[in-house]
């Protein structure tokens, strides 16, 4: 185990490495010191970027060696060789000694509860069905059969494993099998794990200059602990991942049309990619996530140009795949698109409606899978709308959140299996990117009616919009 | 002491409601969720890496020792049929033997197979030639098809 670890280790500092590179390009950091303070955000872009590269190397018949991946993200490092003049964050927000007494607490707190996860993470075996039997399976092939052999990833003996489902976590997993140099599935629950740790930590970075420590951590606490993801940690499968990089893409969507930051562009096409790149469900997530930030963008007068850029090259991400599964004919069984906009074949199916309903909506509010989780973004995103900086945030999510379900109560409505035992067994995995996205805004509602402190000494955004905005104080 | 320094941070009770209805709901869980990764970390400790690895079809009616057997008849390069029948258990073979006998393919049809793997099945009953048949274990077959 310990040695599979270690390499599993060279393989995400490889992946740290490319991050940081494009975190640099981007102006998340400039001199090494600022590195520690943007080290979380690096690695996930880091996560995203090579696992799309990766996607997109395996449709170009390459095997993911180890050479590979080493030079890939040697190629990515060095993207951040110059940086631009401009920061990308504004300095972060001042604490108080108390504050920060406080903040270290459940820091401390919620790390012990990670250093947790990490031991049943690196001891427990893969055990759960779609693990091995689709995505770790997926990654053995690319391992045993030298990259994308089109007798599995296109073999009807292989349709049961979602022939068309993107390529993102069996390619992280067969980079991470390649540095093992073995099929140690054991510990690539440790994959899972690191993304999770760099998530957290990248929402605290993403927010630090925006939202209070103090409302900031006790929403990280609540989203950490919250079981759902710890029970999805444990079986590694792709919906864990997808909700990860579809919250960090909303956050970075949402900066862009609030405050007019270019940089965050970057995170945005990185992150939606890698959402798109991660699972089917993505697909549509990420289409009303856009969707949005096009209408909020159009409100705010921000610039549609640049998002229609980062809505671009996302797309890189998607579309070889999409093309490479219509090619080999794999497209999905269970949801017929030509069907799925029917309305007569809709209308027929109306009886699924209740039961998707139903369970969805326990599953959203489940309390031993998501503690109070979905009652207090509710009840923040009520009070910031009555709060005049509280109202874009929140309409924005919650518009977000009814498209994520109205897409998912769709998939579900024109569905071909059983209504009761699918959406019993599916029901909570799909459910987890818009309550992951609602926790990562349940802080930034509840700080439009707090205090907004000052921010500390460096201020290189002063007289810019940036700047300006950051310096308001909203107040209920 | 914490509300005091929340209260007074947050300038705002109802900000300072949710941060603390947050902080109570994830304190109150952290000791049970902490124990609970720990208890399965410690027992997953006394899994050996040969169990480990095959922890996933442990139960589900099948043996994977006897799948180990076949992978050591069956070439690496085969291209193979699984011949079995409707019985518990078939779909959790079906689906754990493909990925465990990788490099070796599957298909989904004994016409364009070259070997043949019947387990439980009817290996007579397949529309093709068998020859070299192996008995692995009691009705469990490998077989090249004969062309």
């Amino acid at each position: 185990v310990t040695r599979d670890l270690g390499a599993l280790a060279a393989a995400n500092v490889c992946l740290l490495a490319a991050g940081a590179g494009i975190a640099r390009a981007s102006g998340f950091w400039r001199a090494p010191h600022e590195l520690p303070g943007v080290v979380a955000i690096a690695y996930v872009a880091g996560v995203g970027a090579v696992g799309i590269l990766a996607t997109l190397a395996l449709l170009a018949g390459l095997s993911l060696q180890v050479w590979q991946v080493i030079l890939a993200c040697g190629l990515l490092a060095a993207v951040g060789v110059r940086a631009p003049r401009e920061p990308a964050l504004a300095p972060s927000l001042a604490w108080s000694p108390a504050a920060k007494r406080v903040v270290l607490v459940i820091a401390g707190l919620l790390g012990i509860y990670l250093a947790s996860l990490l031991a049943r993470s690196a001891l427990e075996p893969l055990r759960h069905w779609d693990a091995w039997a689709m995505w770790t399976m997926k990654a053995r092939a690319i391992v045993l059969l030298d990259g994308l052999d089109t007798r599995v990833f296109a073999g009807d003996a292989y349709a049961y494993a979602h022939r068309d489902y993107p390529l993102l976590v069996p390619a992280l997993e067969a980079i991470d099998f390649r540095f093992m140099g073995r099929l140690s599935t054991r510990v690539v629950d440790v994959q899972f794990w690191l993304l999770f740790v760099g998530f957290l930590g990248a929402v605290a970075q993403l927010l630090r200059d925006r939202v209070q420590p103090l409302l900031l951590w006790p929403a990280l606490l609540l989203l950490g602990l919250a079981p759902s993801l710890a029970i999805q940690l444990e079986w590694s499968i792709a919906d864990f991942p997808l909700a990860l990089f579809f919250a960090l893409a909303a956050i970075c969507g949402w900066r862009y049309v609030e405050w007019g930051e270019p940089a965050q562009l970057v995170l945005l096409a990185l992150f939606a990619g890698a959402a798109w790149a991660t699972k089917r469900e993505g697909l549509a997530f990420v289409v009303a996530l856009f969707l949005l930030l096009y209408v909020f963008a159009a409100i705010r007068r921000r610039r549609l140009l640049p998002l229609t850029g980062a809505l671009g090259v996302s797309l890189v991400a998607i579309v070889p795949w999409l093309a490479w599964v219509k090619t080999h004919g794999v497209e999905p069984r269970e949801l017929p698109l030509g069907k799925a906009i029917d309305p007569g074949y809709l209308f027929d199916r109306t009886d699924r409606l209740g039961p998707a309903v139903r369970q969805l909506t326990w599953e959203t509010f489940k309390p031993s899978w998501w503690l109070a989780l979905f009652p207090l973004v509710l009840l923040a995103g009520v009070l910031a709308l009555r709060t005049r900086g509280g109202r874009g945030p929140a309409v924005f999510l919650f518009a977000l959140l009814g498209l994520m379900y109205a897409s998912l109560l769709w998939a579900y409505w024109g569905d071909v299996p059983e209504i009761h035992q699918h959406v019993e067994h599916t029901a909570r995995r799909v459910v987890t990117s818009a309550l992951v996205t609602a926790g990562v805004f349940l802080p930034v509602l509840t700080t439009r009616f707090a205090r907004q402190p000052a921010r500390e000494a460096r201020s290189p955004r002063a007289g810019t919009e940036s700047g300006r905005s950051a310096r308001r104080c909203p107040r209920a | 002491v914490t509300w005091r320094v929340v209260r007074r941070e947050l300038g705002s009770v109802p900000a300072a409601l949710l941060a603390a209805g947050a902080l109570a709901a994830g304190l109150a869980v952290l000791p049970l969720q902490t124990a609970r990764a720990l208890d399965d970390a410690y027992d997953a400790k006394a899994f050996s890496r040969y169990a480990a690895e095959r922890y996933g079809a442990a139960g589900r009616g099948f043996s994977v020792a006897l799948l180990d057997r076949v992978r050591q008849v069956l070439p690496r390069d085969a291209v193979y049929y699984l011949d079995v029948k409707h019985r518990p258990g078939a779909t959790a073979l079906r689906f754990w033997t493909r990925g465990w006998l990788l490099p070796r393919i599957a298909v989904a049809s004994p016409d364009e197979a070259d070997w043949v793997l019947s387990w439980r099945g009817d290996p007579d009953a397949l529309p093709v030639e068998l020859a070299d048949r192996q008995e692995v274990a009691p009705g469990v077959v490998v077989a090249r098809v004969a062309r």
